[in-house]
């Protein structure tokens, strides 16, 4: 039985989450070869590494090679790591063979996936009964990221057989090559505690750079819906129900009450840390660790903090 | 405005384009969500259904297109019980112009194939449509692959996770936020579309709108008029809310906090 990951990259470098479908892969066979474009540093991983040369990675394009190797290789599973970009490709990719999509797979018990529902407000078990092609995404930081080959694989290099329909008018890349949400050890997010988009991204920046200083750990920015609504930051950052969904090892809420919709965004963190001036406030039902007070006098302190010790 | 716009702006008024969009019937994303007795499903009693988050913007995306070119057809499909009915009523009172609910009472348990060749059926049936949006994720059953193997079966175009999209003379010119920037994506139709959170807010029905929608066509299909085979691809075993929490504890000072982090937590 032979497998396939799919393998997303971002400013040149395999995702984390990529390669953790590696290790989930094998719980299904050995036999595990990769799809990725451009870049051949995933050969350390795989047995054959398909790298397709292309500048553009629409989702018509990467579908149609990528069924191609599925076709000649007799392929039965294909993995990916459930991002958004890997899960425009996958679906298209399923409804062109006919092929059975399951996303955000968080763990397999007992030939049992389980994934969330409802927005993560609840978890189910699936069974999977299918003959066709499956195609198996799995969660940010739901796996671990595998041990290089002994030799690497064989590399095939080859171009898209055809052009994309669609065309890219412009890409604005974003100011800073931030790390994305799903994929951080350490969320700072901020809600309208914090009183004005200046103090939003003047404190929770500065936080950010002294937490990576300290830990050497990966750390992002996150937001309420309230201050994305409002303007502070955009849509990318949000966390909660119409937004991202993230499990850092820890999660700092700053300024944010907690609404239904944000807890189900990020309560499955390992530590929750939530500083807010209102002691009531829904956050502390999901937090470890609480701070009552001003954010806008306790993150400067705390930042004070971290760079004298 | 210069000629060419104006000519454009102009060659628009007429375009006649159809439009289908497609949303979910889902609990108000304010609901606490409890399980059943035998946790084999959640506990439906007292929860408000809406229409789900994402497919309400997209339909606001629609509507806009509408706003500059009345000549456009919007239709709003659904799959759902019969009161989803209501639902659908709201979307003719926003501007849509036909509404189509197929009833089929336990929709929230088809698999990603079923419900997708659902709608494939549909599209078959009363298409051709220009745009076909959906959401970027149903948020029951968590499936975000609906779209795209719709686009992918029909051999259409397809972008997904838009922010907005706009025509411009016969193309349509697509905006997204993704994880690498902001694009800029411009396509023919027909293309499928599926929708996230818009920079925009969603209208809501006014009296005159409400009124009007009392005279538009809501077509109620029965499931088994489609000759759909319903599969057991994947089956939904039992359900488990997410672990609770420990607790809080709370922390006097911003040195209590530092210290966390660094003898319980281990990460300075």
């Amino acid at each position: 039985m032979k497998a396939l990951v799919y393998f997303e990259t971002l400013n040149n470098e395999i995702r984390d989450v990529s390669l953790s479908a590696i290790e989930f892969a094998k719980n299904f066979t050995n036999e595990i070869y990769g799809f990725i474009t451009n870049l051949e540093n995933a050969k350390k991983y795989v047995k054959k590494l398909y790298v397709l040369e292309t500048e553009n990675e629409l989702p018509d394009v990467i579908a149609k090679e990528i069924s191609k190797i599925i076709e000649n290789e007799k392929i039965e599973y294909v993995f990916f790591a459930s991002t958004n970009k890997s899960k425009e490709i996958m679906s298209y990719l399923a409804g062109m063979i006919n092929g059975l999509m399951i996303e955000d797979i968080e763990a397999y018990e007992n030939n049992y996936f389980i994934k969330s529902i409802y927005s993560n407000k609840v978890y189910a078990q699936f069974k999977l009964n299918y003959e066709g092609i499956k195609i198996l995404g799995i969660k940010p930081k739901s796996f671990k990221i595998p041990k290089e080959l002994e030799s690497e694989g064989e590399v095939i290099k080859f171009k898209p057989s055809k052009n994309s329909s669609i065309e890219i008018i412009e890409i604005k890349p974003k100011e800073t090559k931030e790390v994305d949400l799903t994929e951080a050890d350490i969320v700072v997010s901020g809600g309208r505690g914090l009183g004005s988009a200046e103090n939003y991204h003047k404190l929770l920046r500065e936080l950010i750079e002294v937490l990576k200083e300290k830990t050497n750990l990966k750390v992002a920015l996150g937001a309420s819906q309230a201050v994305v609504d409002a303007g502070w930051i955009d849509h990318s950052h949000q966390v909660g129900q119409t937004g991202k969904t993230v499990s850092p090892l820890i999660y700092f809420a700053i300024g944010i009450s907690g609404a239904i919709q944000h807890l189900a965004g990020m309560r499955t963190s390992k530590y929750i840390i939530a500083i807010n001036k209102d002691s009531e406030a829904p956050i502390f039902k999901v937090a470890d660790y609480g701070l009552i007070g001003d954010v806008n006098v306790i993150i400067p302190e705390l930042i004070q903090k971290l760079k004298g010790g | 405005m210069d000629k060419t716009q104006r000519k454009k702006l102009y060659a628009l008024k007429f375009s006649g384009m159809r439009i289908l969009n497609v949303f979910k019937r889902v609990p108000d994303t304010y609901a606490e969500i409890n399980l059943n007795s035998d946790n084999s499903d959640i506990d439906k009693e007292n929860l408000n259904y809406v229409i789900d988050p994402y497919g309400e913007y997209a339909m606001e995306t629609s509507l806009r297109m509408k706003d500059n070119d009345n000549s456009i057809e919007l239709n709003v499909l659904t799959i759902g019980p019969e009161n989803s009915s209501e639902l659908l009523r709201n979307a003719l009172a926003l501007g849509f112009d036909n509404a189509y609910l197929i009833k089929y009472d336990n929709y929230a348990k088809l698999s990603p194939i079923s419900i997708s060749k659902i709608y494939i059926k549909f599209i078959e049936k009363f298409g051709p449509f220009d745009i076909i949006f959906f959401p970027k994720i149903d948020i029951d059953t968590n499936f975000s692959s609906i779209g795209g193997f719709v686009a992918g079966y029909l051999k259409l175009n397809y972008i997904a996770d838009i922010i907005t999209a706009y025509l411009d003379s016969e193309y349509i010119i697509i905006e997204k936020e993704s994880d690498r920037g902001k694009e800029k994506l411009k396509s023919k139709m027909p293309i499928v579309l599926t929708h996230d959170k818009a920079p925009y807010e969603i209208r809501l029905a006014n009296i005159k709108g409400i009124m009007m929608a009392k005279k538009k066509p809501l077509n109620i299909i029965d499931i088994n008029e489609f000759e759909i085979e319903i599969d057991n691809y994947l089956v939904r075993g039992n359900l488990k809310l997410p672990p609770q929490r420990a607790g809080v504890i709370f922390l006097n000072s911003v040195d209590e906090l530092v210290k966390v982090l660094k003898e319980e937590i281990k990460v300075l």
